[in-house]
């Protein structure tokens, strides 16, 4: 029996259709840094990576917001002193300003505004000041609760007020992607997704509290869905985590090795204190445990390569944390172009 | 739904609850920084309070961030000092710090070329504009005028505007200052241009000009000023910009002795030019002699948590009057408070330190505690023969300090014998009020230790101690609104109000427990707590918790009676506990023991009944400890009592129902449980991570509150009183409920390691579920239309009847 063209015609049509979806689309990636020291000032190294890369955007942070108990009040420290104003003329850059949450809890809604009146007059003045071209976007970085949500998304609409004409965007974490309903969706225009910290620091059995494979897939379900687009953070440093009696009990960014020879080491990343020892001034008892984790390029691959399934825009900018010449010289190069090459297709 | 399906996905849910930060950041509180260990030597005893940053406390970096002497104040008393003392500190301070320059400059002007004073009324008028009126002194103004100009180039002028260095102008600036410096006609004004040079140069990043600068410009110059030392930290700072970390290293130490003016920021630089701690010789080479050596070394004795006496041997060797070594004995005797001190009595009293916290934060295993206390020992008795020694030498500043200290050292070590020589040696030296005071309570501790037995005529002789430290705790505190009090807890009134909680509660607290005298023990707790900021109520949860009816009538008898010896009228007045407490706590007590009578007896005396929103009566299919939603009834301990009291008396006398009145018993005892809707008849505080576990030493309420043992023999007697099988099966499903609280679930601490704990956890749960009450609902009422229904109710009974 002859089939009709009708179904024929449809048929080719449905199959050039499917093939037509399975087509890879390309993206624009735009490579990205943060600069998060209080003095910019770049090494020939930094400039040399960041060139290599063809870093087009650097997020610099201005300044941080604390609660200064004593004087009770929202304060600006670690400002930015620039000594280099050539490069910062040279490239696009997105100030940020780091706010703890701490800030949300003691501020009512009076002192917000005026918080907000404060931060935009300090960015725009940091922009008088080493005459910068005008600022396209502006970013706040706050990791708001359930508690400080309110009063954090309140922040953000007197900044938006305040300051206008750049794009607003806010630092999101991945537990806020996962529960919107408790966190809420910040009043700005875009978010930067921080593909890291996002597993337990302070749990004695976490493997990697930077960044995992296994705790990202938890949060990953709920990124395409995110009603915010989204632009992405990954993780380039590395830290030991102190536990005393499986309690947490701080960091230290980094231990010479010679101080780390005389641990004893337990597991892969897992090291024993087993004879009273001072590093940076602070005393670790015998029985003492470290954790060190780190950001194992294969994992950072992995999660740019689980976010890529994730994302459908056709434009993307990847900002690694972050631009400083200890953390840059243990990744090659071409390690760290994987990454944004990475997610180029889609 | 099979029970480990249903645990593994609630710990699934939970875990992945627990892994969202906020609960992380929402959980538990922090460490108190002042008050983590077990204190009774007065941090402020050597009296040098410019070194109160530097105060021991090892949870954090400093004890104090702020700078003890303010250097704006220095500033301005140097100037009064060189108008003669003849302009109040005030106007000198307005025209120094507050007038702007304009003002200043046509002040000048009309000295040098009279023109027209058109100054305000506030200028004109000040001492200081009088001053240069008539002295014409216009070095002085000049060098005032210049200051004012570099001043928005090296220090912030408002908190809301960038850090600013406009290269080129400070360029200038130091240009026109090296001018000004080569005419300048006295030492004192070349050095205020020549700090000023320095301040520029250091913060243009020109750290080789600050250095060259500070050499040819100050380091000569014999003038005294506070700007000595801190041009030479803006050259020690220079330094460490050129990572010559030993030389600035050097100079940031010189700083930190010249003069208490940033003294903080001056150690702050010392500790990060300081690169390998473990290379002290080299940073030491650099000293021209003994004296700067044990300036240094003392920063580095700054720097260590752990005692340190070869350092302070060294010290002392080397300079033995050194003007900080009396802050550094002080923080050596808080660190063996800490670490010596403090888990010894924790040993001594199986780790019950009410007092303080210590026992979540630091909690040592016995041997851990063990190898401390050993490890310490011989140390501490060391360096309280140091000090004996070098305070018969008396070449140090303070040689009562040192025998002090000593006796401190000894009390700790249970010398009791040498801590009263030594402090009877320093009691016949000349002490400070301070001394006075550790005096005093160094010598209360070791007469408290040295007693066998604390009783009436001993506590007669140390009442006017207690008294005294009563007083010194409760001096500088202060009330919110609310009435609660609060203490700064880095201030010396904060000190002394732990001093006296740490003695009342771990110390007399404990000796009189020791002794079994359970009201002395409350009493002693209740007064601890008596000065206290609101928050954990001990003396109340032992009074809750410890006490059985016959223990609560006698204290209520004792407080009642108010028959006090003068020292028992001090405890009682001056506590947390009162009368009402216990009277109400009587009537529980009775409840807990099921003394219907008594407890009816003593809860109608009651002034107000407490209401209870609960019915204890009531009938569930399972544990719910919450309200439920919807209920609206209340009771009260009294009602309770009676109508428990009534349902005894009715399964004696109604023969006929005696089953139901014995059932509904039952439910009265058993919701009187952790696990029941009534807990609150009995208890004051319900924790959700407690049950099905008797702890260690429970009393026998405690036992029978989490084991439901007497609720399921009433639940058994009723089953036995009754010939309906219906009625039968509710029983014996009672019965099984009850009896499934005696097994013991394993916890996770007492364990050493996960797998033995993961073993007995196993175990455990399926001993839960092998009840032997399922078997026998089944086998025997499985027809029963209870038993169908139960089925249906309790998901969890198909999973314990199918095995």
């Amino acid at each position: 029996m002859n089939k009709s063209p009708a179904i024929k015609i449809l048929a080719a049509i449905i199959i050039v259709c499917i093939i037509g979806s399975c087509r890879q689309h390309t993206r624009h990636v735009e490579p990205a840094f943060y600069y998060w020291k209080s003095q910019f000032q770049l090494s020939g190294f930094e400039r040399l990576r960041l060139d290599s890369l063809q870093v087009s955007t650097l997020y610099v942070k201005l300044f941080d917001v604390v609660w200064d108990e004593l004087a009770q009040r929202a304060s600006p420290v670690a400002k930015l002193v620039v000594r280099d104003t050539g490069f910062l003329k040279n490239i696009n850059i997105i100030p940020t300003v780091f706010i703890t949450n701490e800030v949300f809890y003691k501020l009512d809604s009076t002192a917000i505004r005026v918080l907000a009146r404060n931060v935009t007059s300090l960015i725009k003045k940091y922009q008088q000041l080493y005459r910068l071209t005008t600022f396209k976007e502006v970013q706040m970085d706050c990791d708001w609760t359930t508690t400080t949500r309110r009063k954090y998304f309140y922040f953000l609409e007197e900044i938006k007020r305040e300051y206008s004409e750049p794009e607003l965007s806010a630092t999101i974490r991945l537990h806020q992607v996962k529960y919107t309903g408790s966190a809420g969706i910040p009043p700005v225009q875009k978010g930067l997704l921080m593909c890291y910290n996002m597993g337990t620091l302070q749990q004695s059995d976490a493997v990697n509290s930077i960044i995992s494979v296994k705790e990202f897939q938890q949060y990953a379900g709920a990124i395409d869905t995110y009603p915010l687009p989204l632009d992405i953070g990954l993780p380039l440093f590395d830290w030991y985590v102190l536990f005393r009696d499986n309690k947490y009990a701080g960091l230290f960014m980094s231990i010479k090795p010679s101080l780390l020879s005389r641990f004893r080491q337990t597991d892969k990343n897992l090291f024993e204190v087993i004879e009273d020892t001072l590093v940076d001034g602070r005393r670790l008892k015998v029985g003492d445990r470290l954790r060190y984790e780190n950001s194992n390029i294969e994992t950072v691959q992995a999660v740019a390569s689980l976010l890529n399934k994730k994302l459908k825009a056709s434009r993307l900018r990847v900002v690694l944390y972050h631009c400083d010449s200890v953390t840059l010289s243990k990744y090659p190069s071409h390690e760290l172009e994987s990454i944004y090459r990475s997610m180029q297709h889609y | 739904m099979s029970w480990k399906v249903f645990t593994a996905v609630c710990s699934i849910i939970s875990a992945a609850l627990i892994s969202v930060p906020q609960n992380i950041i929402g959980c538990g509180g922090g460490i108190d920084p002042y008050d983590y260990y077990i204190s009774f030597f007065n941090q402020y005893a050597a009296s040098q309070i410019r070194y109160r940053p530097f105060f021991y406390t090892n949870e954090l970096f400093l004890f104090d961030y702020n700078e003890p002497v303010n250097t704006q104040e220095t500033l301005v008393k140097e100037w009064v000092s060189f108008t003669g003392n003849t302009v109040p500190e005030k106007d000198v301070r307005a025209f120094i710090m507050k007038f702007p320059a304009k003002d200043i400059h046509t002040l000048y002007y009309h000295i040098e070329r009279k023109t027209p004073p058109t100054l305000p009324d506030s200028i004109s008028r000040n001492g200081m504009s009088q001053f240069f009126l008539k002295k014409k002194d216009l070095e002085a103004l000049g060098y005032i005028l210049y200051a004012k100009k570099v001043e928005p180039h090296v220090l912030p002028t408002d908190e809301w505007e960038p850090v600013t260095r406009d290269s080129i102008t400070m360029d200038k600036l130091i240009k026109n200052g090296l001018q000004l410096y080569k005419a300048a006609k006295t030492d004192l004004f070349r050095l205020k241009y020549g700090y000023q040079i320095v301040r520029l140069a250091h913060y243009n990043n020109h750290y080789q000009d600050a250095i060259r600068y500070y050499d040819e410009l100050v380091a000569g110059n014999p003038e005294k000023s506070i700007l000595q030392p801190m041009s030479l930290a803006l050259k020690a700072g220079a330094l460490f910009r050129l990572k010559q970390h030993k030389e600035s290293a050097y100079l940031f130490s010189k700083a930190f002795h010249m003069s208490p003016v940033k003294i903080v920021s001056n150690y702050y630089g010392f500790n990060w030019a300081v690169v390998k701690e473990a290379d002290r010789a080299s940073y030491l080479s650099l000293c021209g002699n003994d004296r700067e050596k044990a300036e240094m070394l003392s920063l580095f004795a700054l720097q260590t948590p752990e005692p340190d006496l070869n350092t302070l041997k060294s010290i002392y060797r080397l300079w033995p009057s050194a003007d900080i070594f009396s802050t550094l004995v002080v923080r050596e005797i808080n660190k063996y408070e800490e670490d010596y001190l403090t888990p010894r009595m924790s040993k001594e009293y199986e780790d019950q330190l009410n007092g303080i916290y210590y026992y979540y934060y630091y909690y040592y295993t016995p041997a851990e505690r063990d190898s401390l206390l050993h490890i310490r020992q011989e140390p501490l008795r060391d360096f309280v023969n140091f000090l004996q020694h070098i305070a018969t030498e008396k070449k140090v500043k303070d040689p009562a300090l040192m025998y002090l200290a000593a006796a401190h050292g000894a009390y700790m070590l249970k010398d009791f014998a040498t801590a009263r020589s030594l402090l009877t040696k320093a009691g016949q030296m000349s002490l400070s009020p301070r001394l006075k005071d550790q005096w005093m309570l160094t010598n209360l501790l070791v007469t408290i230790s040295q007693q066998e037995v604390i009783d009436a005529a001993f506590e007669a002789n140390i009442l006017p101690s207690i008294k005294w430290l009563y007083e010194k705790a409760s001096e500088g505190t202060r009330r919110t609104s609310e009435g609660v009090l609060l203490h700064e807890s880095n201030s010396e009134p904060a000190q002394w109000y732990r001093f006296y909680r740490n003695l009342m509660m771990d110390v007399l607290a404990k000796r009189y427990e020791a002794q079994g005298d359970r009201v002395k023990t409350l009493l002693a707790m209740g007064s601890s707590e008596s000065l206290g900021i609101a928050g954990y109520k001990s003396a109340i949860s032992y009074l809750r918790n410890s006490f059985d009816s016959p223990q609560a009538e006698k204290l209520y008898d004792f407080l009642s009676g108010k028959q006090f010896t003068p020292y028992e009228a001090f405890l009682v007045a001056n506590n947390t506990i009162k009368l009402a407490d216990v009277q109400e706590f009587v009537g529980t007590a009775y409840l807990r023991e099921y003394h219907y009578d008594k407890a009816v007896s003593w809860l109608q005396q009651l002034p107000q009944q407490r209401i209870i929103e609960k019915n204890p009566f009531i009938d569930l299919w399972f544990d719910r400890e919450e309200r439920l939603p919807g209920d609206t009834v209340t009771t009260t301990q009294l009602a309770y009592a009676l109508e428990m009291k009534k349902l005894h008396e009715l399964a004696k006398t109604d023969k006929a129902n005696a089953a139901q009145h014995l059932y509904k018993i039952a439910l009265g005892l058993y919701n009187v449980t952790y696990y029941g809707y009534a807990w609150n008849l009995v208890e004051y505080f319900r924790s959700g991570s407690d049950g099905y576990f008797v702890p260690p030493n429970a009393t026998p309420f405690q036992r029978e509150y989490y084991t439901a043992a007497t609720a399921e023999s009433y639940f058994k007697k009723a089953l036995e009183a009754s010939a309906d099988p219906e009625f039968k099966a509710k029983c014996l499903f009672m019965m099984a409920r009850c009896s499934q609280k005696q097994v013991a679930k394993p916890r996770y601490g007492d364990y050493a390691d996960y797998d033995t704990y993961e073993k007995l956890t196993d175990r455990y749960y399926f001993d839960f579920m092998n009840n032997k009450y399922y078997s026998l609902l089944k086998s025997q009422y499985g027809q029963t239309a209870f038993y169908k229904e139960a089925l249906t109710r309790c998901s969890y009974l198909r999973d314990f009847v199918g095995k």
